[in-house]
């Protein structure tokens, strides 16, 4: 039991400071997906406010270079039959959801988001309730350009094809003229910049 | 050839002819490695711990990567809890980060038996052995390319999402057989306060 008085560091001695070592490492980033433990988390790779509207983002504008197909003003959202400019956009009904962005790489924020129900538009194009959609965006290549909905995802009352974010119109970073958001999906699911919706 | 498993089993434990003692050099000396801290006492305790935080990242895991390419028959993955991902994907990467320190604590403690004496006592022993260089090279492969992947750094060739997805497979499978065959030394070790 006490085979080690005398000879340095006990065994107990270093399991505990193995687990203080795993604690800090703990607390030092967690910060990054528990909002207020952010002050004590210098270590985080991200801060859950920071960012263009106040909420990060791992993939700009720039980076998936849409900087001009995003605000070209011949831009259309095409839904099956349907082809909307932003201003159609603008005048279809809008709902509010409070949704969090849930990246693969742990951090995760908050996001007031506004805009057009998916399952309002898939009505609208005439798009079965049981349908897998699939989301395009303006973003010609990379991982994850689309994403697939599941019919419970798709047909969520708050999966949105979002236009505004804080009251203001979406940042070029958070997928500027629209984006999908969902409940319970990973933040790299959530395509940016969209561009069309089909159903699969 | 197919051998009935008795035989199977005699070949698997028959002792090996042990390495001439003038091999015995190094690190291999007989009580080169004196701190009790490269115990197992120490190294259940670890082992335990890495154990859950292992298991939580493999779950979480399985979890993301199913929500990411939902298979069609499995509609219990729903979009309710609204936040469930955001909770278990922060958990993934805070279990992940945490066993950084307890895995290199864990691989300090049990080092000394790389140079165990005889390197194998039969075959048996020797696959056991093998089996951990997997347990190993997976484990430390997870953390070190998952924490990469926190912090951005994108430096390997190859895709970082079905690596890290198949390595989880094969580090765990690992794992379970590293707690099978360590089973009764850890049980007694814990059990001694």
């Amino acid at each position: 039991m006490s085979e080690a008085a005398g000879r340095g560091l006990s065994r107990r001695g270093f399991l505990n400071a193995v687990g203080a070592a795993a604690g800090v490492i703990t607390v030092a980033t967690i910060g990054e997906t528990v909002g207020p433990l952010s002050r004590l988390s210098p270590l985080a790779p991200r801060r859950a406010s920071v960012g263009p509207q106040h909420l990060p983002v791992n993939k700009s504008g720039a980076g998936a270079r849409v900087e001009q197909s995003a605000v070209d003003p011949t831009y259309r959202l095409v839904v099956g039959s349907l082809s909307l400019s932003v201003g159609d956009l603008q005048s279809l009904p809008q709902h509010a959801a409070i949704l969090p962005i849930a990246c693969v790489e742990g951090w995760s924020a908050v996001g007031h988001w506004s805009g057009i129900r998916l399952r309002d538009l898939l009505d609208r194009a005439g798009i079965d309730h049981d349908r897998w959609v699939r989301v395009e965006s303006l973003e010609r290549s990379g991982l994850y350009v689309t994403s697939e909905v599941s019919p419970t995802h798709a047909r969520d009352p708050l999966t949105l094809l979002a236009l505004r974010l804080g009251g203001e119109p979406l940042a070029l970073d958070h997928g500027y003229p629209c984006r999908l958001i969902g409940p319970n999906r990973p933040g790299v699911l959530q395509t940016k910049w969209v561009r069309r919706v089909v159903a699969l | 050839m197919v051998l009935d498993p008795p035989t199977m089993t005699s070949i698997l434990h028959r002792p090996l002819p042990k390495p001439p003692s003038a091999l015995r050099r190094g690190p291999f000396r007989e009580g080169r490695f004196s701190s009790p801290l490269h115990s197992a006492w120490v190294a259940a305790r670890l082992g335990r711990m890495l154990g859950i935080t292992f298991g939580v990242c493999f779950l979480t895991g399985l979890y993301s990567h199913f929500l990411q390419h939902q298979p069609h028959w499995a509609p219990w993955l729903t979009s309710r809890p609204v936040g469930l991902y955001r909770f278990t994907q922060g958990l993934h990467v805070a279990t992940g980060l945490a066993s950084i320190p307890l895995l290199l604590a864990k691989l300090w403690t049990v080092y000394p038996k790389l140079w165990e004496w005889p390197p194998a006592r039969s075959l048996s022993h020797a696959v056991e052995r093998g089996s951990l260089f997997l347990l190993v090279a997976g484990s430390g492969f997870q953390l070190v390319t998952g924490l990469m992947n926190v912090v951005g750094w994108y430096a390997f060739k190859f895709f970082f999402t079905p690596a890290h997805y198949w390595t989880a497979y094969i580090t765990i499978g690992a794992m379970l057989i590293h707690i099978g065959t360590k089973l009764t030394v850890a049980r007694q070790a814990l059990s001694d306060e």
